[in-house]
């Protein structure tokens, strides 16, 4: 993309922040954005140029519902005790914005919602084959890791996860020992987003639906490996929950709760070695 | 980006009764605080500037909104999840780079686009509701009332020829694809590619001026 001459770029970045490009398009320019700061500034010039055009939209006044619920969501105090959202079944993508898609999961469950999910969208079954294949690939890889750990004397870590976007790549793998609540956590994939004012934090999803920050991941880059230690009764809860990964503003969530969008999920699985 | 230098020397000026500078004809007479410094309030956890900066803005947002999407319910949840992100983002707002209103409508328009390029449109477009919609912002009591970027980028669509303006508005306003724009218009769809690419090169050259 370097390689482009400036025409080029530039008019991709407007023609991406316009929304015009095709689908393949897209994609392609998003994981070129990923690791081209000086093209995600293009692209925010030129929204910000075209978005002042928004100053002539028609006002139609929002039913005051709207505000109530902004209100309710900014006012959510810090901790898990506040209400997951809630899910709408008509809007699919919403399932990936709110963690509430992951309310009352078990690992059986999220498989099932995940079935689900795919269910919508026939074209991507091959996709998802290949997702499995790499999934199972990843577990074997960390099953590996735990076992030479196991002979280097470590803790035996007893569950793990792998933590799929909604392309069903696997952007993380995770495992944990229950008994001294350590979680080890390892970035696969940098998702296509912009890391200049954001990072990603790590949440605990309950059975119960509740959702509690775990910490802020340090880094956006492939291969950074970070461990968490939890108190115990929440790896007690871990292993029964699922791990979500959303993007944050630099520092972490303000809310106590995602505020931006879940980029990765999966659900903690026990290891029998 | 005159405009914005105004509304930051008059946010300095501590004073909250004039209207914003750059604003003689703002609709809103009862305005104390420009939009930019609402929303920098909000960047300190001011709950009172989020609610004053949805009382001016969410109309507009919503009717973006609405108008890419063609679904009430969408609309609201994506004029309710902007708002929860403005709230936690509002630190990364650069008054230097825009107005408000742009950085708003950025974090509405790429959700609304987003959404309807990942998942497809769930309300097909009715030609007729897109005859129905009034051209935006097109009478000189409106510009009025724009900021000063926006009126910039109103002079800027101006030069254009006729047909490239009508593209890009429909692309704007209405989140349509090159085909459907073709579609809809009934133009071959390498013309209506060339119009926006051109258009856009045409629109930088003035913004730039």
């Amino acid at each position: 993309m370097n390689q482009l001459d400036p025409e080029l770029r530039d008019q991709l970045a407007a023609e991406y922040a316009l929304g015009t490009l095709s689908d393949a398009d897209r994609q392609d320019f998003e994981r070129l954005l990923a690791g081209d700061r000086d093209l995600r500034k293009l692209v925010e010039d030129w929204e910000i140029r075209l978005n002042h055009l928004a100053e002539s939209a028609p006002s139609i006044e929002p039913p005051p519902h709207v505000w109530d619920e902004i209100d309710r969501r900014i006012a959510l105090a810090p901790g898990p005790r506040s209400a997951p959202a809630p899910v709408r079944a008509s809007w699919r993508g919403r399932l990936w914005d709110s963690v509430g898609f992951w309310r009352g999961t078990t690992a059986l469950a999220a498989a099932a919602a995940l079935l689900l999910y795919v269910g919508f969208l026939p074209s991507v079954v091959p996709d998802q084959i290949a997702a499995l294949d790499q999934r199972l690939a990843r577990i074997e890889d960390a099953t590996r890791g735990l076992a030479s750990r196991v002979e280097a004397g470590a803790a035996r870590p007893t569950h793990v996860a792998v933590l799929l976007d909604k392309d069903q790549r696997p952007m993380m793998t995770a495992d944990l020992d229950t008994a001294d609540g350590r979680l080890v956590l390892r970035l696969n994939l940098t998702p296509p987003r912009d890391f200049t004012t954001n990072m990603l934090e790590v949440w605990l999803v309950s059975p119960d639906g509740t959702r509690r920050s775990l910490g802020l991941f340090p880094s956006e880059r492939p291969g950074t490996t970070t461990a968490l230690v939890l108190p115990h009764d929440t790896a007690e809860v871990l292993a029964k929950a699922a791990l979500a990964v959303s993007l944050e503003p630099k520092g972490g969530s303000r809310t106590g709760q995602p505020s931006g969008p879940v980029l990765f999920t999966g659900a903690l699985m026990p290891v029998s070695l | 980006m005159s405009g914005i230098k105004a509304a930051r020397l008059w946010q300095s000026s501590g004073d909250g009764v004039v209207g914003r500078v750059d604003r003689p004809a703002a609709p809103d007479p009862g305005r104390t605080q420009s939009r930019e410094a609402l929303l920098q309030a909000c960047a300190g956890g001011d709950k009172a500037a989020l609610h004053s900066l949805y009382k001016e803005t969410a109309a507009q947002l919503f009717g973006l909104a609405l108008r890419i999407l063609r679904n009430r319910e969408l609309a609201e949840e994506i004029v309710q999840d902007s708002f929860v992100l403005l709230w936690n983002n509002a630190h990364t707002f650069d008054p230097g780079r825009g107005s408000a209103m742009a950085w708003l409508a950025r974090i509405v328009r790429n959700r609304c686009i987003d959404l309807i390029r990942r998942r497809g449109r769930e309300t097909p477009l009715d030609h007729t509701s897109i005859e129905g919609w009034e051209d935006p912002g097109s009478s000189p009591a409106d510009l009025a009332a724009l900021s000063s970027d926006a009126r910039r980028l109103h002079h800027c669509l101006d030069e254009l020829e006729e047909s490239p303006r009508k593209v890009l508005r429909l692309v704007y306003y209405e989140g349509m694809t090159y085909e459907e724009v073709a579609v809809h218009l009934g133009v071959p769809l390498g013309t209506v590619k060339s119009w926006v690419r051109r258009s856009l090169t045409r629109l930088r050259g003035c913004l730039e001026r």
